[in-house]
Formats: structure tokens, C-alpha cells, sequence
């Protein structure tokens, strides 16, 4: 079957942006195999549906509606007790979230550079810490670190990266 | 601003709970809470979570995207190519001889849909080197210049070099001379779009798929070094000087791209939206390198490699300049026959396609070069004495071959440190050439007919690469001259342990892999005869840390 080219332009899109849906997907449904499983279903439907989005609007905010939609049926297929937030409180952040977009790509850029300044030890405990797999756990046996030590670092070491990215965004000149 | 009010604070606290050991429905209603009605702690609940998101992709997880989107894309690149482009008249030689058509690439050509935000960000591409460099970032009226420093990263949007020459490494490696006047802007981080202007780009390994579109043309790189002239007329002429690249007209979106290969060139045209095959040597020679690096001309002569004639500078080779072979062509260059030479260059890279010969003058000669890099490249021993001993630092930063002179008993001496690239892991094949034996007398062969040696004389702790002997003898002289390597012997390759005990990563001996803990030299000798030469020494296989 040859690709058509909406078929070129959808992937062409889902190339550059799944890093985007998987992190507002993540950011909803705070579990990341859920996370994972939502953006594969998300990516279907992208595509399912793609003969009603216009190339002219806003890819992001299109893709978003539908992350938001599996997100809520997600939990609504879960139960209630598996229930995070609720569809109200899911609102809220999800239009906040599409608000800050832009800050939050340009704290992406900066999170490389706050990485390189840890010291080597952290660097590497937070970096397996998040491996695909990994828990609080495993990372503490990597490092040989006993759990409640590990749970400090890695609060402490989320803390200073999210101030270093904070302190060299107010650091860009404005111009 | 980095304090953080007490609702931030909770909020943190119970974002690490959750992350780590799970929240219990309590705590879970009380982040609910906070985020209902703390906008402060939203925002950070909202930057801590996408910080976590992006840790996720940077410990090199991979996002699938929709198996079933990817299988039908992978459909259509499976399909035959289809003939669409058809060349000009009177360039049907070159058509045929340089494009093959391919379908679906276009898919991977990514480029940034939105525009460019008002204020100025910055990207993740930096200025390696400039030279004499103006730079200013902006358009039409509203321009503004700005100094950029070496290092330094480069602004997002358009930036314009008004002047000079300049280096910018993209963040996925691949590096890319601007010659003045240039209007460039960084897509992302193995992207860019270059308004007008000359530029090359060298796309390391790995970092294949750059995107280079002006407003003429889009390029995708294949792994490859390829020169781009842009103007703001709506011409590009595009160049492939090593490797080979894809290029495709801006529109139609599913226009099918042209493969391009080395040494070909072609023009496109905006205004009446044409590609045609041009002649590469009619191109104006494009800038590849800095004034600080210099390639060996193309019609150098002579062995005198310190001599202006040979070097594209015009100048003899000087200590604060690097100096380059080959880049995809083949070069060659020979060292003198003196007893000692020198090279008095800072550095030398041996790149693909380039052969440094080395030379003596008929006894135990020294070739002293400061920094040799071999990357992809090959030394070749073409000695008249028995022996030639080369010293400086050698770096081998790609996989590389050692020439050895045909089986003729003689020894080239590696008489300093080795080192391998920490990025890559390099593969240093060393072989030799068989005389005939027919034309030899006999008496030539009782005394010629033997395996040359590469010796090394010194331990090579920064070494982690692969030897490979695929003819000659390798001959460690000194305990931890194999550095902490993988060592294959094959064919007619063979191995003299120099009475030395060695450690090695892994080990295979025609074709057969020794197991981890220590191997005696005798019962290397019985198990493998042909390719264990000497009279003593170990090999230990390491066992592997997982």
C-alpha cells in the first residue's frame, strides 16, 4: 500500500511532536506504562481521524483534544479507584498546560545543559533512575545506596534541576 | 525566581512521594486539592512532571509511534521506485550515471511548521570557530548585531554572518562552514534552513539524516559531506563531496526525492520550480575547512610533507594549524627518507581515502609526527631497511588500517601511546600484501619470504578498540601494549606474545573465541600453531561486566 501524502504529513508531525504527547500524557495520567499505552492509541486515532484535521490550524492542540479524550476514556474504562484526577480537575490542567508550551520546550533545551552541571554521580543516578524499567529501587542497588538515601537524592536532585533550569531561563536576556 | 511558596513546597514533596514509593489516597486528594486551587503549584506540578517526561526520553527510551501509522509507512518504502524526474536534455549521462529515484524518504524530512518566536531563544547548536566573523540576528529593518564567542550557542531564527567564515556544530554532531554574507537558521538539532549564502556540511556517523532546505531546495543527508550555494535570487546549487544526500523541490509536499551521489551537482531554480544535473567542476570551489585546518592539495608532489607545494594554504607546514588527507578522496602522501623527520604541523589526520606512506632512508629510521589521527584512513610501511619507528601521539579515531610491506620480514615499531576515540569503537586491521613467488629467485626468497611485524613498544592504556591481524604478526613488546582491547587473528594473521603477558577484553583466534581466565602460551602454540609465534607470554580474557 503506498502512503498518501496526508500519510506523509501525519508522520512527518508525529515525528516531531510524540515527545510532546507522551509528556502531556504523562503529566495526565501520571504512570508512565499507561503513558505509553495512551500515545500508541493516541497515534491511531491521530490517524483514524486525520482526514478531519486542517493543515492550517494547530497540529499540537489537535493531537492534545485526542490525548485528553484516551485519557479520560482511560479512566473511565479503569474504574474509580484507579481514578487520579478527576475529568474537572483534568481540565484545568490540561488547559494550563497547553498554555505554558512554549516555556516548557525552551526548559527542555535548557534540562541538557542543568544535566552536564551535576556532578557525575548524580548525573548518572537520576539518568537510571528514569531507564525505561527502572524504579527509585533499582536505581538505589545500581548506586549501592541504601532506599530512604536514595529517595533524598533523588528529591534533591529534581529539586536542582528544576531550579538550575529555572535560574538560566530568568538568566536569557530579553530582547 | 527560585523560592517557592509552601504550596510549592507540599507539592514538590508529594510529586517525589508519588514518583518514588506512591502516594495513598490522602495524599493524592491533597495534590488534587493544591492543584485545584493554587495556581503557583499547579505550574510547578506541571514543570516538574513534563522535567521527569523529558528525563524518560533522554535515558534513551524509544517512542514508538502507532505500529500500524509505521507499518503502512514502511509499506510504502518497500514499493519500486518510480521514475518521475526526468533529466535535461544533453545531461542524460550524468542522470544515469549519478540518480537513482527513491521513493518515501521524503517522510523524514522534518522541518519546523511553525515560525520562529519573536524574542530571541536559544538553540542547541554552537559556534565551534569563526574567523574574522560579523554577525547579526533579525530581518529587514529590525537587525541587530551580536557577538558570539566560541562555544557559545547559537540564537534561534534567522542569523545573518556579514562577514568571515565560520564553524557551527548542530547538536547531533554534524559540523558546517559559513562563508560571508550568510543567512542561516537552526531547525532543531540536526536541521537548518539556509536563506542565502555558501555552506558545507559534514555529517559524522550517527548524525545522518541532517536537513539542510533553503528556499529552493531540501537536502537530507545520508551520511556524507555535501556544499550548498543558496541565493537570494532563488537559485541553490547543491554539491556531494563525499557520500550521498537526497534532494527534493520545496512543493510539491509528496514530489519524491532524487538521490544525489559523490562528486555530482545539481542546480534548482524557485522561480520556475526546476532540478537539473549541473556539472560539478564548473562549481566555484567551496570552503571545507577553516584557515587553521589544511588539506593536502590535490596535486601535491614530492615527499617533502613539510613543503608549501603540497598544502592547499600555499604555506609549509606550521605548528599551529592541523592538517588534513584524504576526506573521501583518495590521497596519498609520503614521508621523507631521512633519518629522523619531523612533521611539523600541530596535527595530521589520516581521514577515508588517505594514506600516509612512511619511509626511511635504509637503517632504523624515526618518523615523529605530534598528533597523528587515523581516522579511517591507513598507514602504509614501505620501508628499505628492517626497521622504521614512528613516535608522537597516535589517535585513532575511526576504524583504520596498518599496511604492512609484503611478506618481507620487516618491522615498523609504533614507538608511543596509542589512543582510540571514547565515541567510537575503533578497528585497527592490520595486514600485509604477498609477494609472488615467481618472480623471485631463490635466493631473494630465503631471505625475503617472511611475515612483516608491527611492534609496539609501549603499553596503550587508552586503547579500547579492536585489533584485527588479518596478515603480518602483531608483536605486544611490552606487558599492556594491546591496551584494553578485543583482538581477533585471522586468515594469515599471527600473534607473537613477546614473552609478555597481556589482558585482553575478548579473543578469537581463526575464528574461534577463547574463553574468560588465562591462556598459557604453550597451549595457545598447541591449539592454534599457525598463528602463535614466540617463545613465551599469557593472553587473560576478561570476563565481561555486564
Amino acid at each position: 500500500m503506498k502512503p498518501s501524502p496526508k500519510d506523509k504529513l501525519l508522520f512527518r508531525l508525529l515525528l516531531e511532536n510524540r515527545h510532546r504527547i507522551y509528556a502531556y500524557l504523562f503529566t495526565l495520567i501520571r504512570n508512565r506504562a499507561d503513558a505509553e499505552d495512551l500515545l500508541q492509541d493516541t497515534c491511531v486515532t491521530l490517524w483514524e481521524k486525520f482526514d478531519d484535521f486542517d493543515p492550517k490550524t494547530d497540529f499540537i492542540a489537535w493531537s492534545f483534544r485526542v490525548a485528553l479524550w484516551k485519557v479520560k476514556n482511560f479512566q473511565r474504562k479503569q474504574g474509580r479507584a484507579k481514578v487520579t484526577f478527576n475529568d474537572e480537575l483534568l481540565d484545568i490542567i490540561a488547559n494550563r498546560y497547553e498554555n505554558q508550551i512554549p516555556k516548557l520546550g525552551r526548559r527542555r533545551e535548557v534540562l541538557q545543559d542543568c544535566l552536564e552541571k551535576l556532578s557525575h554521580a548524580d548525573r548518572e543516578f537520576i539518568l537510571a533512575r528514569y531507564e525505561p524499567g527502572a524504579s527509585a529501587q533499582t536505581a538505589a542497588e545500581h548506586s549501592g545506596r541504601n532506599i530512604q538515601a536514595a529517595y533524598k537524592a533523588l528529591a534533591r536532585i529534581r529539586k536542582r534541576l528544576h531550579q538550575c533550569v529555572t535560574h538560566n531561563l530568568d538568566a536569557q536576556p530579553e530582547m | 525566581m527560585s523560592d517557592e511558596s509552601p504550596a510549592q513546597r507540599e507539592t514538590r514533596e508529594l510529586l517525589d512521594l508519588e514518583a518514588d514509593q506512591g502516594l495513598n489516597p490522602e495524599q493524592s486528594e491533597r495534590l488534587a486539592g493544591l492543584l485545584s486551587t493554587q495556581p503557583e503549584a499547579l505550574d510547578l506540578f506541571i514543570e516538574y512532571t513534563d522535567q521527569s517526561a523529558a528525563l524518560h526520553k533522554t535515558s534513551g527510551q524509544n517512542l514508538s509511534i502507532g505500529e500500524e501509522l509505521v507499518s503502512r509507512v514502511e509499506d510504502g518504502l518497500m514499493d519500486p521506485p518510480r521514475p518521475q524526474w526526468i533529466p535535461p536534455l544533453g545531461k542524460t549521462w550524468l542522470a544515469a550515471a549519478s540518480i537513482a529515484l527513491v521513493a518515501g524518504l521524503v517522510f523524514f524530512n522534518i522541518r519546523r511548521l511553525s515560525p520562529p518566536e519573536s524574542t530571541i531563544n536559544y538553540t542547541n547548536a554552537k559556534l565551534a570557530r569563526a574567523v574574522n566573523a560579523d554577525w547579526k540576528v533579525g530581518t529587514g529593518q529590525d537587525t541587530s548585531s551580536i557577538k558570539l564567542r566560541s562555544g557559545d550557542s547559537l540564537p534561534e531564527g534567522r542569523i545573518h554572518l556579514a562577514a568571515g567564515l565560520a564553524q557551527v556544530t548542530f547538536d547531533s554532531g554534524t559540523a558546517m562552514i559559513l562563508e560571508a554574507p550568510a543567512e542561516f537558521e537552526i531547525r532543531g538539532e540536526n536541521a537548518g534552513f539556509l536563506y542565502q549564502g555558501r555552506a558545507t556540511a559534514r555529517v559524522p556517523k550517527g548524525a545522518q539524516g541532517f536537513i539542510l532546505d533553503t528556499p529552493a531546495l531540501n537536502v537530507v543527508d545520508l551520511g556524507t559531506e555535501f556544499a550548498l550555494s543558496a541565493s537570494a535570487s532563488g537559485l541553490t546549487d547543491v554539491m556531494v563531496i563525499e557520500g550521498e544526500i537526497e534532494v527534493n523541490l520545496p512543493t510539491p509536499l509528496d514530489a519524491q526525492p532524487i538521490r544525489l551521489l559523490e562528486n555530482h551537482a545539481m542546480r534548482a531554480d524557485r522561480t520556475i520550480g526546476t532540478l537539473e544535473s549541473i556539472e560539478s567542476e564548473n562549481l566555484p570551489s567551496f570552503r571545507r575547512t577553516l584557515p587553521s585546518d589544511v588539506a593536502l592539495r590535490p596535486d601535491a608532489t614530492g615527499n617533502d610533507w613539510n613543503s608549501a607545494a603540497n598544502w592547499d594554504d600555499n604555506l609549509p607546514a606550521s605548528a599551529d594549524k592541523d592538517y588534513h588527507i584524504g576526506r573521501g578522496f583518495s590521497q596519498a602522501i609520503d614521508t621523507p627518507t631521512r633519518k629522523v623527520s619531523t612533521f611539523k604541523g600541530r596535527s595530521l589526520h589520516i581521514n577515508r581515502g588517505g594514506i600516509l606512506r612512511l619511509h626511511d632512508n635504509g637503517k632504523a629510521d624515526t618518523i615523529h609526527i605530534k598528533n597523528l589521527h587515523l581516522d579511517r584512513g591507513t598507514l602504509k610501511h614501505i620501508p628499505s631497511g628492517r626497521s622504521l619507528e614512528i613516535t608522537g601521539k597516535i589517535n585513532f579515531d575511526g576504524n583504520s588500517t596498518i599496511d604492512l610491506v609484503d611478506n618481507s620480514g620487516r618491522t615498523l615499531i609504533i614507538g608511543s601511546a596509542i589512543r582510540s576515540s571514547d565515541k567510537v569503537e575503533s578497528r585497527i586491521l592490520i595486514r600485509q600484501g604477498l609477494k609472488r613467488r615467481r618472480f623471485s629467485t631463490q635466493r631473494e626468497s630465503e631471505n625475503t619470504f617472511a611475515d612483516s611485524i608491527l611492534r609496539l613498544k609501549h603499553a596503550n592504556p587508552g586503547f579500547k578498540g579492536e585489533w584485527y591481524v588479518q596478515g603480518g604478526i602483531l608483536e605486544p613488546a611490552v606487558p599492556g601494549a594491546l591496551g584494553h582491547a578485543h583482538l581477533i587473528v585471522s586468515n594469515n594473521g599471527k600473534l607473537n606474545l613477546g614473552g609478555k603477558n597481556h589482558t585482553l577484553r575478548s579473543v578469537k583466534i581463526a575464528g574461534e573465541l577463547l574463553e574468560h581466565g588465562l591462556h598459557t602460551f604453550k597451549a595457545l602454540q598447541a591449539r592454534f600453531p599457525g598463528h602463535i609465534l614466540g617463545s613465551g607470554g599469557t593472553l587473560t580474557i576478561e570476563v565481561q561486566k555486564q
